[in-house]
């Protein structure tokens, strides 16, 4: 019986719950912060609340009204910042679920450093969050209405993930930061004016911009979109994005291709002494679209337009080295395949490798190969050959 | 002393083995990787070894006091009052480390289980689980070793699979990239966790075949190096050989990046339940040794008085140690490195002593009828 009654004590003070419970209800879910250059004070932090039943993932609210709260306050450091916010909030702010950190171009160049630090010391800020540059004012991306999902943050990691090619998260980042092989870089985003929309739609969107080049914690460069494409090849996770080159015979018409698959290949060589680099990359295209001649039949042709591709990744993947090279960043590790490559090197030089890399030769090749052509043998239209062929 | 169990050689291997990886699992990436980088693994391999050469000596000890508990060996060697004092030197170790434990528990539990619940009700309602385990003898203790380990190997089969979206080159080193001093620097930092192999002086002479005690301590101390290399080389690969020697707990955070396709997310959870169940598993093997002990050396008939006495210890000790902080900070330096493998060596020496004057007697006494 004694047993027994300890038995059931024990069960009811180990079901009576955990000491620090928060009610669902009590709950300030935080999905997206934007961290700008303050008017008045050093820093303004902006933070995105998902409001109660305002739909999950990509549902729309039925009920009307703003499904999320933005709240911006400026302090001296962030901690101040959250605090401030903490003061206007009828719940308990949560960083479990914040997805995205937006980061303004302005705050990213002064540098992020204690940004860094005070996510990846928080116990509630996953390593998993994604973040991002802004071209321009941070806050404005929270505040503009999503165009496929009910919340922001949510809609630029699913333009992300829907994009394809390689992934950045604080990990990633801090990884990067940490390291004397390499530098870290994110995705940068802008809002833009909409060029087409309803009449109710909002005047604004959030789009990609590129991508965002740091040197430790400061920002060095930021990339257009088709530099970004470089970017992705250079990592070695090109899929899904699309190349367009001039027809081989008539320069003035193009055609397009979808990488289905890419790889890279950055091999340190010694030659003399001196350290150089090839780099090879890889890849797979489907054809997506088709102006010029279409012989795709005949093996010669097929592999002009490859190597009319092969030439556009090449002058991408060299054109984003050389820029590297300029501003002795190595947002792609090719210190980490010398360090991989010749342990022994790396001990010696490695401390002076954003010195070196800037003069070290790098020799780019490409090399696409052509594998579907969509459900065309031959283009729909008639070219104009073929209508001179037909006349005659 | 009590009636003994017995227990089989795979049951002995699996309780050690739950036993030695749990608390390095948490604390044994920042002192390795910082010395060895990407040779952390295999330092950690390496420490397997060392402490699976340690557990052999102590099974040939073991073997010398034939069906006694070490205690009470070294009371018939040394005789009552000495042997007395090196049965308490034997049971104040886990009483020592046990508090030690107790508070990575409640600093990890605050933090990131149950951040605001009191650390000490935290401890207090740990250490009543444990107390409740310890009470019925050494069964319920290693009968928990079994599912587990099951539990952890499974875990460790599914974590490279789960994180190999995380892994990256640009994560990856030269394992050699410091020479092989370092590999052998990290090594040696790792051996106050592998050390508390001395525990198995409490669990050798519960073996059914005791001659297997080699065979099983050999695999229970390669099995604890295996599953800690693993975990040493997923975090790498996830985190990078720097970034880890930064965080407080690297494990925890190489378990956050799990995320299959968008969906299957936040399950560091289940890995920490696993955790938590050979964390318990360790705790109450330290109590049950330090009350077998207490009991062994005073002469008692009943380890649970011992027991309550032990806990109770433990958790006053808990109180005096600082904040998770220093804890881990202290985790790989030359003061934890001296503090813990001094203790170590000296119950195993001492144990040494009491199994070379029973072996010395026994010769004689063989001479003497020869």
């Amino acid at each position: 019986m004694g047993r027994r009654l300890i038995g059931l004590c024990w069960i009811a003070l180990l079901l009576s719950g955990c000491w620090s419970r928060v009610e669902v209800n009590d709950l300030g879910v935080v999905l997206g912060m934007a961290v700008d250059v303050g008017e008045e004070a050093p820093i303004r932090l902006t933070l995105l609340y998902g409001r109660q039943g305002s739909g999950q993932q990509g549902e729309a609210k039925p009920t009307g009204g703003d499904p999320v709260w933005v709240v911006a306050r400026e302090a001296g450091n962030l901690s101040d910042a959250m605090r401030e916010i903490a003061l206007a909030a009828a719940r308990q702010t949560s960083l479990h679920h914040l997805r995205v950190v937006l980061i303004s171009e302005e705050f990213a160049r002064r540098g992020i450093k204690d940004l860094l630090d005070f996510l990846a010391r928080n116990p509630q800020a996953r390593m998993s969050i994604q973040p991002m540059v802004v071209e321009g004012r941070a806050q404005t991306v929270l505040e503009t209405p999503p165009q496929l999902k009910s919340f922001q943050p949510q809609n630029l990691a699913a333009m992300i993930e829907e994009k394809g090619g390689p992934r950045v998260t604080l990990k990633e980042f801090l990884v990067a930061r940490v390291s004397d092989t390499h530098s870290g870089w994110m995705y940068s985003v802008k809002v833009i004016v909409r060029p087409a929309r309803t009449p109710e739609a909002p005047a604004t969107a959030v789009t990609l911009s590129g991508a965002a080049l740091f040197e430790q914690d400061h920002l060095v460069r930021l990339l257009s979109p088709r530099e970004a494409r470089g970017l992705a090849w250079l990592l070695g996770e090109p899929e899904r994005s699309v190349i367009s080159a001039p027809c081989p015979d008539a320069p003035e018409l193009s055609f397009s291709g979808q990488v289905s698959e890419g790889s890279i290949a950055i091999r340190p060589t010694w030659n003399g002494g001196t350290l150089g680099f090839t780099v090879l990359a890889r890849g797979k295209a489907d054809l997506i679209r088709l102006t010029c001649r279409d012989k795709l039949g005949d093996p010669g042709w097929r592999a002009e337009l490859e190597k009319s591709l092969s030439t556009d990744v090449k002058e991408r993947v060299a054109d984003l080295i050389a820029d590297l090279q300029s501003n002795r960043i190595d947002s792609v590790g090719f210190g980490k395949r010398v360090q991989l490559a010749d342990p022994g090197w790396w001990r010696q030089n490695g401390p002076k490798w954003l010195e070196i890399w800037p003069k070290t030769p790098v020799s780019v090749s490409a090399d696409i190969e052509i594998v579907q052509s969509g459900l065309l043998l031959k283009p729909a239209n008639l070219t104009e050959q073929e209508l001179g062929e037909s006349g005659e | 002393m009590n009636q003994r169990i017995r227990i089989s050689g795979g049951l002995y291997a699996a309780t050690l083995t739950c036993y030695l990886h749990t608390v390095p699992l948490l604390f044994v990436h920042a002192p390795v990787i910082e010395k060895a980088r990407w040779g952390a693994w295999l330092s950690v391999l390496l420490s397997g070894v060392v402490s699976s050469l340690v557990g052999l000596l102590i099974g040939w000890i073991c073997l010398q006091f034939k069906q006694q508990s070490a205690v009470q060996a070294a009371r018939s060697a040394l005789g009552r009052f000495a042997g007395g004092i090196v049965g308490l030197v034997y049971a104040l170790y886990p009483v020592w480390v046990a508090s030690l434990v107790l508070r990575d528990v409640q600093e990890f539990a605050t933090l990131i289980l149950l951040p605001g619940t009191p650390g000490l009700f935290a401890t207090l309602v740990l250490a009543l689980v444990v107390l409740y385990a310890v009470w019925n003898g050494v069964e319920p203790i290693v009968r928990l070793a079994f599912p587990s380990l099951v539990l952890t190997v499974g875990a460790c089969l599914i974590l490279p699979v789960v994180l190999v979206r995380e892994f990256s080159l640009l994560q990856v080193e030269p394992i050699f990239l410091r020479g092989y001093l370092p590999i052998f620097e990290a090594s040696v930092s790792t051996a106050p966790f592998f050390g508390e192999i001395v525990m198995i002086f409490t669990l050798v002479p519960l073996l059914s075949r005791p001659k297997e005690v080699y065979r099983w301590t050999a695999a229970g101390a390669m099995g604890t190096a295996l599953i800690l290399a693993e975990v040493v080389l997923i975090t790498l690969l996830v985190l990078g050989p720097i970034l880890p020697t930064r965080l407080l707990f690297p494990s925890y955070d190489v378990l956050q990046q799990i995320s299959l396709a968008e969906i299957i997310e936040r399950i560091e959870m289940f890995f920490v339940i696993i955790w938590l169940s050979t964390m318990f598993l360790k705790l109450a093997l330290y109590v049950y040794a330090a009350s077998e002990a207490a009991t062994d050396a005073l002469g008692l008939k009943s380890h649970r008085l011992p027991a309550v006495v032990v806990l109770a210890l433990a958790v006053a000790l808990t109180r005096t140690w600082p904040g998770v902080i220093p804890l881990v900070a202290e985790a790989g330096t030359p003061e934890h490195l001296v503090t813990h493998t001094s203790w170590q060596g000296t119950i195993l020496l001492l144990f040494l002593i009491a199994a070379l004057v029973l072996r010395a007697r026994a010769k004689r006494r063989v001479a003497a009828h020869g």
